[in-house]
């Protein structure tokens, strides 16, 4: 097995995003039957081998060398391909009859040329590394507390106006919120960006120890919380996006009232914990395990 | 202004004498040929048929006996031209239709492009009636510089009672309030909701009518008698569709209207609830505009349906009918104060001919006067220096003479010609008309 997936390289998801492309184009041109199951089917594929590839890659890495693990414009614009590749699964799946792949596609695999022509570049150093996602790592979960907090808001607002529309208050000039489509809206926005930005927060902050350490304090009550949060997020958007009455009236709101309630817990996760101190204020037992880890 | 409007006159009886497009543009050019000198502009709507004329000074109205092809139309000449037009009794129209001139006219159009005198007062819609009337005179050519001036003056009135009173910006009609005040605390537009209109009366009308001009884009006409909801939709928008098949355009409302005359709620709470999975708990506003209710009051207490019956619209209609009331009196005031100011303009402008005449009577008597004293002065071998003066004090006596009496007459324009000076002046100096 293991054979196997060290086997997966660029040009196993390279080519399935090509035939995905292709059954894409092909839309005006020739009548395929399954052409929609064939291109979610080649969309996975291309997703998963991209995937295994870039976590076999990193595996590698952690094994040792001053070389960060994805520190380099080669991986990162795996990285970003593979989130492109993602967003148009998902478009694709909520639209089928929509040409996104028209656009996305091509960009996907532009940016995997992208890689391969920086293959050679040097990668930045662990020390580099850490600086850059903990960068993207500290950004990310703003923006992602930022957006559950805005979800938390945005909810309260519509219950508020749907108990004043339910009690004939529509029309009075005082005190006036959004209108429920509006709220709905922000509340589904919210959910979709805090979701992206802990996954990403997530994800760098597993990269940024992995530079820093070399392996991830998984015991940790924030990472723990903070990975709590995200599965919850993930569920509730999945949830959001396929499951038609999540997404109407105030299902989406209890939704969002709900990922508060895990922020809350991963705030007490983090603040009560080391996690997110900077090293002069951490505990010397971790800053010590710090510097031996970039060492290492 | 010869006409009717809700005023004075029943929807049956406007409907007689009101005119389409293409009939009101054959009326004027009837108008013209009988009346070639008269200026006329014909407003027609649901509400009103209002037929404005004016005359030059020198073509007075005049009696049937004495008429002339010149001759001005009188308020019976213009009676008898809309009976002719409508088909209709003479003798009918007289006692229906209402005259007003002079000032009361001015006012009387003012009042109308500002919607003052509309049903639902405050509506926005009159003065582009007001508009298209003028437009269709002016390319029928029976306008002239008092209609223009009218016309184009009340646009600017209607504008101005817009812009410094609320009282076109509270809705006032139940349809209005719904469409208007209600839909817009629920969704950000209509252009992508889907809308179900049941019934096609007079209150479904008014209420398509606002929807489409909100921006409305599909909007299913449900009706028991498919015809009249296929004529609804032709005539204003949307789609017509069957009666029966009402519960799957439930399924895809976001909003349901009801304004049918059904003695029973039409939706029921047990017909609700065999659509209600299908709809995936989405957002239903209901507004029931009919009386009794097409709507069962019970739906009202399912989650994510908010309903409002006429009740609940009433008290936003009350509320606005009593701002814009608070509003009337600066209207009035904008509408009072306009019309002095146009009637001002127009005494001012209608005693300047006047006033040229009389300067160059007596410019023409001086220079009689002058070339026969030159003559004289000449042979008595008078200096020019000496005979210069002699034709400056004659012009400085000419200015004293008619400055009093100038004076005088533009105050009395001013004063709205109330002591006739004009008219004495005319006969005083011989000025003819």
């Amino acid at each position: 097995m293991q054979n196997f997936l060290h086997g997966i390289s660029v040009t196993c998801f390279v080519g399935s995003y090509i035939v995905a492309l292709l059954l894409e184009l092909s839309r005006g041109a020739i009548r395929i039957p399954g052409r929609g199951l064939l291109t979610i089917v080649f969309a996975v594929a291309g997703l998963f081998s991209h995937l295994v590839y870039l976590g076999v890659r990193a595996s590698s890495h952690i094994s040792g060398g001053e070389a960060g693990l994805f520190a380099g414009w080669y991986d990162w614009s795996l990285l970003v391909a593979w989130a492109l590749a993602a967003c148009y699964l998902i478009l694709y799946l909520r639209r089928p009859d929509t040409i996104v792949g028209y656009f996305l596609l091509p960009t996907v695999l532009a940016l995997v040329g992208l890689a391969l022509l920086t293959r050679d570049w040097a990668p930045f150093s662990r020390v580099e590394a850490v600086g850059v996602w903990r960068s993207v790592h500290a950004l990310s979960m703003t923006v992602g507390a930022a957006a559950v907090l805005m979800g938390f808001i945005a909810g309260l607002m519509y219950l508020i106006k749907a108990w004043r529309l339910k009690a004939k208050q529509a029309g009075a000039s005082t005190l006036r919120l959004p209108n429920l489509e509006r709220l709905q809206l922000m509340n589904r926005q919210s959910l979709v960006v805090s979701t992206i930005a802990v996954g990403i927060g997530l994800f760098s902050g597993i990269v940024m120890n992995l530079n820093r350490w070399g392996f991830v304090a998984w015991s940790e009550g924030g990472v723990i919380l903070s990975g709590v949060l995200f599965i919850w997020l993930v569920i509730a958007t999945a949830v959001e996006f396929f499951y038609r009455p999540a997404r109407e009236g105030r299902k989406i709101v209890y939704l969002t009232l709900a990922s508060f309630g895990f922020l809350v817990l991963t705030m007490y996760g983090v603040l009560s914990s080391d996690h997110g101190r900077s090293a002069s204020d951490q505990p010397q037992s971790l800053s010590g395990r710090v510097t031996t880890g970039v060492k290492s | 202004m010869v006409g009717c409007s809700h005023q004075q006159a029943a929807v049956d009886f406007r409907e007689q004498l009101s005119f389409t497009s293409e009939q009101a543009r054959a009326a004027i050019d009837a108008f013209r040929q009988r009346f070639p000198t008269a200026e006329m502009v014909l407003l027609s709507t649901c509400n009103r048929v209002e037929v404005y004329t004016t005359t030059p000074a020198e073509h007075p109205p005049t009696t049937a006996v004495n008429r002339t092809n010149d001759a001005a139309p009188s308020r019976d000449d213009v009676i008898h031209f809309l009976a002719d037009q409508r088909n209709l009794s003479p003798d009918r129209l007289l006692e229906a239709l209402i005259y007003r001139s002079g000032t009361e006219a001015v006012t009387h159009l003012f009042t109308v492009a500002a919607s003052l005198d509309s049903m639902v007062v405050g509506e926005t819609q009159i003065l582009a009636q007001v508009k298209e009337a003028y437009d269709l005179a002016c390319e029928s050519g029976s306008v002239g510089p008092l209609t223009h001036a009218a016309f184009q003056a009340a646009s600017r009135v209607a504008r101005r009672v817009q812009r410094e009173t609320l009282i076109h910006r509270k809705r006032v009609s139940v349809p209005s309030v719904a469409v208007g005040e209600i839909i817009p605390e629920f969704f950000d537009s209509l252009g992508d909701k889907t809308i179900v209109l049941m019934g096609a009366g007079e209150m479904g009308r008014e209420a398509l009518r606002y929807l489409i001009d909100a921006g409305a884009k599909d909007v299913r006409i449900a009706n028991r008698n498919v015809d009249r909801a296929e004529f609804l939709a032709s005539e204003i928008g949307g789609v017509a569709i069957v009666w029966e098949s009402l519960d799957e355009a439930l399924v895809d409302a976001d909003i349901i209207v009801g304004t049918t005359s059904s003695s029973e709620p039409i939706i029921t709470k047990q017909r609700f609830a065999r659509v209600q999975s299908a709809r995936h708990q989405r957002v239903l506003l209901a507004l029931d505009l009919a009386v009794p209710r097409d709507i069962d009051p019970s739906i009202g207490q399912i989650n994510d349906v908010y309903l409002y019956c006429v009740d609940d619209l009433q008290a936003a209609c009350e509320r606005n009918r009593q701002e814009r009331k608070r509003e009337w009196p600066k209207a009035k005031r904008i509408i009072d104060e306009e019309t002095a100011r146009f009637v001002t303009d127009l005494q001012h402008r209608a005693t300047g001919p006047v006033i040229q005449r009389l300067r160059d009577h007596a410019g023409e008597i001086k220079r009689e006067e002058w070339i026969r004293l030159e003559n004289r002065l000449k042979q008595m071998n008078i200096s020019p220096e000496a005979r210069q003066e002699i034709e400056k004090s004659l012009d400085r006596l000419v200015n004293k003479l008619l400055h009093p009496p100038m004076a005088s007459l533009r105050d009395d324009a001013a004063a709205g010609h109330q002591r006739g000076l004009l008219e004495a002046l005319k006969q005083l100096f011989s000025l003819g008309d």
